[in-house]
């Protein structure tokens, strides 16, 4: 007989058994780590995804802030463009109301000398001239003309003295004096020298007793 | 000649005894368990782990996968009777390595109990998963004319499990023992490396076919036992 009974019990016992010990020291350990593996697995991959997604949220929110740092940056930069373009401007403007300031004074200082050269060449004209007629008057001097000197500056002083006490001044000084800044000049047209003077009369001496003409143009004047 | 272990009686008093198939019978229950508890003393839940935990997580998985391909709903509910069904048959068979091992599956009694085991595992869970009466119901299935027969297929099969396990088992320590004889160098290595093999394809079959027995039993009856609309 192949089948012993109680060998058949005892098999089927000592499988029943070993399934229980198996299942206490072999499937459940076993699968309790593989669990845990894997929950560990899974929450490891649970905080990847978090982290990336934070991170790439974090990554939108510094795109977000430099490309407004951007935008202030280029506004900042257009606006400073602005500022130092008015700035230069302003001093353009500046510069010209100096330069031409400069120019006005520069330009006044020119007529001022201008002026005083035109001045002091009238002045040396006057001179230079009268040294001249002086000149001329003392080459060409003879008697009559002399006398008819004489008589002219006579007469007008006659004339400048009745001015003053009311007498009415001959009507060619009147109107210009200044044309008779040469003795010559003073001529009255119908004042002709009757006759050629003998004797040359001694000019009018000054108070100085100076023979200089200065006092005519003086007294003139 | 001896065809069993069952012979090799080691003490005996009246009915019980000690025989060869139980004494490696508990040596194989005390390797695998002494070996499971050293492996799973130190688990380790992080990514790095040991070679041996690594060995027995892909024993585990590969099983607990198997049993779900086979259609089995809850694969962790039968893991512990289905994997241990073919751990035993394996280690049974790996052990023929060793000289003057003796597979206590090679002993009809040991195979007979395991599929006796199996005969009262299907209508265990059955029951557990769809209730006495919808269990004994699908025997009558498609007619009451069909109980006879699907008793005597109950029975077939339990027979059929532990004939082909125990023939193919003994016959592979028949022909070794028997090449030994003609020819005791070369031969017998070669004849021992395909008795593993055989033993492997043996385990694999055994938990199988009582994998697929069980689901037979649990989820591929429940449709047929649902309540059709009335022609």
């Amino acid at each position: 007989m192949l089948i012993d009974w109680f060998t058949v019990g005892a098999q089927a016992l000592n499988f029943l058994i070993l399934v229980w010990l198996m299942k206490r020291f072999l499937y459940q350990p076993i699968l309790h780590a593989i669990d845990a593996r894997e929950q560990r697995i899974a929450r490891e991959l649970a905080d990847a995804d978090s982290k990336r997604a934070e991170a790439s949220q974090e990554r939108d929110q510094l795109q977000q802030k430099n490309q407004n740092f951007e935008q202030q940056r280029a506004a900042l930069l257009n606006q400073a463009t602005l500022a130092a373009q008015a700035e230069r401007q302003r001093l353009l403007d500046e510069a010209r109301q100096a330069a031409d300031a400069w120019s006005a004074q520069r330009q006044q200082s020119l007529a001022n000398e201008v002026r005083n050269l035109h001045r002091t060449i009238t002045g040396r004209a006057q001179a230079e001239v009268l040294a001249i007629a002086r000149q001329a008057l003392m080459d060409l001097a003879s008697t009559s003309l002399e006398e008819r000197m004489g008589e002219v500056f006579t007469r007008r002083l006659r004339a400048l003295d009745g001015g003053r006490t009311g007498s009415p001044r001959p009507s060619r000084l009147r109107r210009n004096p200044r044309s008779c800044a040469a003795p010559m000049n003073c001529r009255p047209t119908s004042a002709r020298p009757s006759s050629t003077p003998s004797t040359r009369p001694s000019p009018p001496k000054s108070a100085s007793g100076s023979k200089r003409p200065r006092s005519w143009s003086a007294a003139w004047n | 000649m001896r065809l069993s272990p069952d012979a090799i009686v080691l003490w005996q008093s009246g009915f019980f005894k000690l025989n060869a198939t139980i004494l490696f019978t508990w040596a194989l229950m005390l390797v695998l368990v002494v070996g499971a508890k050293l492996v799973t003393r130190k688990l380790s839940t992080d990514l790095t782990r040991s070679r041996w935990q690594n060995l027995l997580e892909i024993v585990v998985t590969a099983l607990e996968q198997q049993i779900g391909e086979v259609g089995l709903r809850q694969p962790r509910h039968y893991l512990a009777f289905l994997g241990t069904l073919f751990l035993f048959v394996a280690a049974a068979s790996l052990g023929t390595v060793l000289p003057g091992y003796e597979p206590p599956t090679g002993s009809l009694s040991t195979t007979v109990a395991l599929a006796l085991c199996v005969l009262v595992a299907v209508p265990w869970y059955g029951i557990a998963d769809q209730g006495v009466r919808r269990y004994l119901a699908s025997y009558l299935e498609p007619t009451f004319l069909m109980l006879p027969f699907n008793v005597i297929s109950e029975i077939s099969r339990t027979l059929a499990l532990a004939v082909r396990l125990f023939g193919n088992m003994m016959s592979g320590a028949m022909i070794l023992g028997i090449l030994l004889t003609i020819t005791p160098f070369i031969f017998p290595v070669v004849m021992t490396a395909l008795g593993l093999l055989t033993g492997m394809v043996q385990a694999y079959i055994f938990f199988i076919l009582a994998t697929v027995y069980l689901a037979a039993a649990t989820r591929t009856r429940a449709p047929d036992s649902a309540p059709s609309p009335s022609p």
